[in-house]
């Protein structure tokens, strides 16, 4: 069984603390480009061989 | 052991996939030979194409399970320094109960405060709630949290003024404006749950491999209460886990997602992710409905390896309590998986990709075509040839054709075990194992597997049914639209459930005429089917009773994990009448 002892801590002055603190997510913004998923390809050929082009590879590590 | 190379995962895959294909034509050749005792016609041809195809869907399935019981899960690069990454647990909710969401967010903060990790996680609500009571309650519910877990400045609310793009679009929305402040993101849906332990471990293992680009884990249905919900429950923790191995074995680099329970690398999501609105209008076209399998693929078509690990514990999440609802949260999945047919042609995916789009297509089509083989059936007499008694010309005395039953005998009892013989199989794997304590032991494990097979047989005639209706609409071009999950108590009296569900009674009554004046000699091998359909109410009402039995036990409620039982007591402390007014987890 786990161990609650200590989880709940009455602290009445916290709905008293001021919400000083940022509420909604950060600034940081990142590009986010639509993908391409319907390139219609010219000929049944083509469409074959869309299933075999090489992926891209990752642009960089961590 | 560690993670299979591409050349091994390739054999695998190929192996088993040639396994099912070969089952699918014994299926075949059997239902043919039995088809031919009488003369072949159309009929027999269309019914052994549907066959096949029935049948390597179930054999795929089964050989799925076989897999996973061969092999026990790789061992994966992870470390134990110190977490670098910064973290956003992204938990997106659409007019869903901020008393019933919050809590668990609280939950998992707690959790995580445990691990002594949290400074590395903030955690972000993503609001898409359109209804306005809903959202002040969201931010009255925002300010509760805040007060009972004193984590301002780590836990961000915000909503969107438009939800362009459902979930896919929420979490887009988010990356776009806030992606750069993190490295990591873990996904959650409204009703997750996940231990910080876990959580940590995930970051550990993505920090490992800088080429991971998604983690998923296998979430477990946890807090059912009716009969229905908690044999799904029970099925989710007993067979899946076994069903997940046999899909690692085969993932290499092109892993599922399944839309929440999982971490993705923020900038390799960025990178890759960005959904486009399909050209046309829904239900084909428009915004991708199942967007996780599409994001999967957009990550593997990037050169990032996305992987299940089978292995990770801790991940939970809410099911259905009642078939209806079942059925419904379904017509979304089978609109999105079906749209997927717009993207088997996408340039640069990989061929598993594409193949992981024809599964999903097929889960859905091949209750239809089980439809269709039934129908074909009872339709076969029309269309069979009169029986020639004097096939040999000169010959004075009539030749009695030769029953070929045993072989339709025979490929039924096949069906059946590749339905049933997974299961059991898993069974006794539980059992020889070990892991069936946490099911209560190998006595009410088995009882378990049995009723779950008995309900299993009740109920799949109506979830064809419901199926095959979703099926229809999404063809004939009807939008599911976008309802909201509805979770909680989902009992059904007996008027709500024929209300719901009357179509089918009507359905199987009119099989069964049709059956008793084309076949009557089908009747018997069609009850299975008919009954469940005509008696499709009372299952229903039945199964969406609270649970009253001890039967399908499952670990969770025999050793609550930790955040569980955190989630209750922060939901017991919820209201805002409650004299505890902040929750530490020192």
């Amino acid at each position: 069984m786990n161990d609650l002892s200590g989880m709940f801590q009455a602290d009445p002055d916290s709905l008293a603390h001021p919400q000083s603190q940022q509420t909604t997510p950060p600034e940081a913004p990142m590009a986010m480009p639509p993908q391409v998923l319907e390139q219609r390809p010219r000929s049944l050929g083509a469409l074959f061989l869309a299933a075999f082009r090489p992926a891209r590879q990752p642009s960089r590590g961590v | 052991m560690s993670l299979p190379s591409d050349r091994r995962v390739f054999v695998i895959r190929f192996g088993l996939l040639m396994g099912g294909v070969l089952i699918g034509w014994g299926g075949f050749l059997l239902f043919l030979r039995y088809g031919a005792a009488d003369g072949l016609d159309v009929m027999d041809l269309i019914r052994a194409g549907l066959i096949l195809i029935s049948t390597f869907w179930l054999a795929w399935g089964a050989l799925q399970a076989f897999a996973g019981l061969t092999t026990r899960p790789p061992s994966v690069p992870r470390h134990d320094d110190a977490l670098t990454s910064r973290c956003v647990i992204l938990v997106p909710v659409y007019n869903e109960d901020p008393a019933a969401t919050f809590p668990r967010i609280a939950a998992m903060e707690a959790s995580l405060r445990r691990t002594g990790w949290a400074e590395r996680f903030h955690i972000a609500i993503l609001s898409d709630t359109r209804d306005d009571t809903v959202a002040e309650a969201e931010q009255r519910g925002f300010q509760r949290l805040l007060n009972l877990t004193g984590a301002e400045g780590r836990i961000f609310y915000r909503r969107r003024e438009n939800n362009r793009g459902r979930k896919a679009g929420n979490i887009e929305d988010f990356i776009t404006r806030s992606g750069a402040a993190y490295d990591l993101a873990v996904i959650l849906d409204a009703d997750s749950l996940m231990e910080g332990a876990t959580m940590v471990e995930m970051v550990r293992r993505m920090e490992a491999d800088p080429k991971l680009g998604l983690l998923q884990t296998l979430p477990q249905i946890v807090n059912a209460q009716s009969r229905f919900g908690r044999i799904q429950q029970f099925a989710a923790a007993f067979y899946s886990p076994i069903f997940c191995r046999g899909l690692a074995m085969m993932q290499g680099r092109t892993g599922p997602f399944w839309g929440h329970n999982a971490i993705v690398r923020v900038r390799a999501f960025a990178e890759s992710c960005g959904l486009p609105e399909l050209s046309g209008r829904p239900p084909f076209g428009g915004h991708i409905l199942s967007h996780d399998y599409v994001e999967a693929a957009l990550l593997a078509r990037a050169g990032w390896t996305v992987r299940v690990d089978d292995d990770l514990n801790g991940s939970y999440e809410e099911g259905p309590e009642n078939m209806v609802l079942h059925a419904k949260r379904d017509r979304r999945w089978c609109q999105g998986n079906l749209q997927h047919s717009r993207l088997l042609a996408a340039p640069g995916l990989k061929p598993w990709s594409r193949f992981v789009f024809v599964q999903g297509i097929l889960a859905y089509l091949s209750p239809v075509i089980w439809l269709a083989f039934l129908l074909c059936s009872i339709a076969a007499p029309v269309f069979a040839p009169p029986i020639d008694y004097f096939p040999i010309e000169g010959w004075r005395w009539p030749v009695i054709p030769v029953s070929h039953a045993s072989k339709a005998l025979a490929l039924a009892f096949c069906i059946v075990g590749l339905l049933f013989l997974p299961k059991l199989l898993i069974l006794l794997d539980a059992a020889l194992r070990g892991r069936a304590r946490g099911f209560g032991g190998a006595g009410a494990a088995a009882r378990a597997v049995g009723a779950e097979l008995l309900f299993s047989a009740l109920s799949a005639p109506v979830f064809l049914m419901f199926n095959t209706r979703s099926v229809l609409q999404v063809i004939w071009g009807v939008d599911g639209g976008w309802p909201a999950q509805t979770r909680g108590d989902g009992t059904m009296t007996l008027p709500e459930a024929w209300a719901a569900s009357r179509w089918i009674v009507i359905s199987g009554l009119l099989g069964a005429a049709l059956a008793a004046g084309l076949s009557p000699a089908l009747l018997p091998w069609l009850a299975p089917v008919l009954l469940p359909m005509m008696a499709a109410p009372f299952i229903i009402s039945w199964s969406s009773a609270p649970a009253r039995s001890p039967l399908f036990q499952t670990p969770t409620e025999g050793t609550i994990p930790e955040v569980l039982l955190l989630d209750r007591q922060f939901r017991a402390v919820w209201h805002p009448d409650s004299k505890v007014v902040r929750i530490s987890a020192a």
